[in-house]
């Protein structure tokens, strides 16, 4: 893919960009950096401001403050048409007017891509494994079909920065987690700069060289997937990525003491009463009647999940949800007293509210 | 149960055959009456086909020159007129959609009053305009009132072209069009455009159906287009005028059909061109 190599490697820097929709702010002082090559996911609840983020950087949607800077040139008050990036939208956006090669054909005419246009097509749609559907609508394709199109499309006209605004959403689980991989290879391959925007974590964290979660139009944490799944700086992180145990404690430096056990804690935890949040892989349980009370529980459902088990277990002041592999859980049964186990794995601590 | 079904199904069938045979004689009765009275002297009763051969005998009357004129500045007003309406009204609504849709509403009214207004309160308001257009922009060519027929299919313009922008995902498509390099013209013209061919012709026909049948505005205005002509000859032989309207009827309708098959065709090549780019392996 020699015809690609010429777009990639272009850095980008968001800086304090705002943006209000009359009282909401959908960016408020957001501000991002994407090295050259990189594929940054942009990650959270609806509304939070990913998509405007985007489109932001896309040119589709103005800002109110801040800029925009790509491969070193501002490109703020540039319009849409003229920023040269590309972009793959969760409903397709095939112009059904035109077949699979003719969508292709007509973005690179568009965007006066240098060579042979059929070429280009026929090596961008090989690219995305739909060598054979060049002369087909986009009727005739399935929803994984038309989105490897409008991936293919977006990758011929060698863009500075590739735009991907929930391309899977709209996929059933299967082909979702097929294209999902299939983007990553090619972007690897290609090595272009690409923004991914998602409501998925599992999707950004498996995808995403490093990712970025949002809350309220701002960057609450960006780093790399283990990095923001292990080490939140904030309780909205680790609430919104994995699962989370919410448990009372309480802190004394760098641990905190939780169900009679101690807990290291991750820098920036809060100190005093405060609850910790514990990941279910992080608690083991053992089968055991008569343990200390602060540290005993009772199973109240057990949860096969395939490749491991989800038991929920009753204890003093709530309950708690274990993550256990498949022999651990196997002799377990609701009703059963279990000793709880806090692994030595540093967790977040956050003031009790 | 299978003699229930092929028992309701017929009735079903018989049902459909005999509606279609009243609306055929409601929309046939009054067009063969009309070619009757063309070709039956009203008095005597007597067949012959003097009007219809009045149409290409030698004329002295000025009858013919006067139709001529009425058909040829009607069908230049239809011209005028579709490029107008659709010209004006198609970025219009793309542009309401796109970034303005708390006026859709607003403009949907707007475009759908003249419904509600009489032709003839219409042109009392349009007089003293055309008299200014008439006096000092232009002059008092028949052609100008196609301004005012734009006001006229504005209701059958917008209802057909929402039709067609509802049937598409007009925001996804311009800003897909727009992330690739495109101008707002190629969103218009290359990509909402083909993909609204079906509405916009439909608003066409509309239009010139409805232009080529106006009466009140170019009488009521002192302008010559068909159907004040048309009109103008029955005054004098209303045999001809018959003869005429039967006449201008079949051309109508060929327009249309020939307006149809251009469209057809222009999809049929678009598609050829578009279609095969070889990939190779």
């Amino acid at each position: 893919m020699t015809q690609t190599s010429a777009s990639a490697g272009r850095g980008v820097q968001l800086r304090n960009l705002t943006r209000v929709f009359g009282s909401v702010r959908a960016l408020d002082d957001f501000s991002l950096d994407i090295a050259p090559g990189e594929m940054v996911a942009l990650l959270g609840p609806s509304g939070c401001g990913k998509t405007t983020a985007l489109r932001a950087l896309s040119g589709l949607e103005d800002v109110d403050s801040g800029s925009i800077v790509v491969d070193g040139e501002d490109v703020t008050a540039k319009p849409a048409n003229r920023r040269d990036m590309a972009m793959v939208f969760q409903s397709y956006s095939l112009f059904p007017h035109m077949t699979v090669a003719g969508n292709i054909d007509f973005a690179c005419e568009l965007r006066k891509v240098a060579g042979d246009r059929r070429t280009i097509v026929a090596e961008n749609l090989e690219l995305v494994g739909l060598g054979t559907q060049a002369d087909r609508y986009p009727h005739q394709l399935s929803g994984g079909q038309q989105q490897r199109v409008a991936l293919a499309r977006a990758l011929a006209v060698r863009p500075k920065v590739l735009l991907l605004d929930e391309p899977l959403s709209a996929l059933d689980a299967k082909v979702r987690v097929q294209l999902r991989d299939e983007i990553r290879r090619i972007q690897q391959e290609v090595g272009i700069t690409t923004l991914f925007v998602t409501h998925d974590q599992e999707e950004a964290l498996v995808v995403a060289d490093r990712v970025g979660v949002m809350s309220s139009g701002k960057l609450m944490q960006i780093g790399a997937p283990a990095d923001i799944y292990s080490r939140p700086v904030t309780g909205f992180v680790a609430d919104f990525i994995g699962q989370t145990n919410k448990l009372p404690g309480r802190s004394a430096g760098s641990s905190a003491s939780v169900l009679g056990q101690t807990v290291p804690l991750l820098p920036g935890s809060a100190s005093g009463d405060v609850t910790v949040l514990i990941r279910p892989e992080n608690i083991t349980l053992r089968p055991a009647a008569g343990v200390a009370a602060d540290r005993a529980g009772r199973v109240q459902i057990t949860g096969f999940l395939g490749s491991h088990a989800k038991v929920r277990v009753e204890v003093p002041g709530g309950f708690v949800v274990a993550q256990l592999g498949v022999g651990e859980s196997s002799g377990l049964a609701p009703g059963d007293e279990v000793e709880v186990i806090l692994k030595d794995v540093p967790a977040l601590a956050v003031a009790t509210s | 149960m299978a003699g229930v079904n092929a028992r309701a199904k017929s009735g079903a069938k018989t049902f459909r055959v005999v509606v279609i045979a009243l609306a055929s004689v409601y929309f046939l009765l009054p067009l063969v009456s009309l070619a009757d009275f063309s070709v039956r002297f009203p008095l005597t009763g007597k067949v012959d086909a003097n009007a219809w051969l009045a149409l290409i005998a030698p004329d002295d009357s000025g009858r013919l020159d006067l139709l001529r004129e009425g058909l040829f500045n009607s069908l230049v007003m239809a011209v005028m007129t579709v490029v107008l309406a659709i010209g004006i009204l198609l970025p219009t609504m793309m542009l309401v959609r796109l970034r303005l849709p708390r006026l859709s509403r607003i403009v949907e009214f707007i475009c759908l009053l003249p419904l509600t207004i009489p032709a003839v309160v219409l042109v009392v308001g349009l007089a003293p305009i055309y008299a200014v257009i008439s006096t000092k922009i232009l002059d008092a060519n028949t052609i100008w009132l196609a301004f005012a027929y734009v006001i006229l299919v504005l209701p059958f313009v917008y209802r057909s072209l929402d039709a067609g922008l509802r049937s598409i995902d007009l925001k996804t498509l311009s800003e897909t069009t727009r992330s690739f390099g495109g101008s707002w013209w190629t969103v218009l013209w290359r990509v909402i455009v083909p993909n609204v061919r079906s509405a916009i012709v439909s608003a066409c026909f509309i239009t010139i159906a409805v232009v080529l049948g106006e009466f009140t505005f170019a009488r009521m205005l002192a302008r010559t287009n068909l159907q004040t002509s048309l009109f103008q000859i029955n005054l004098s032989d209303g045999q001809v005028a018959a003869a005429v309207s039967l006449l201008c009827l079949g051309l109508t309708t060929l327009l249309l059909v020939a307006l149809d098959l251009i469209v057809g065709l222009g999809e049929r090549r678009r598609a050829r061109t578009l279609a095969p780019v070889t990939v190779e392996d």
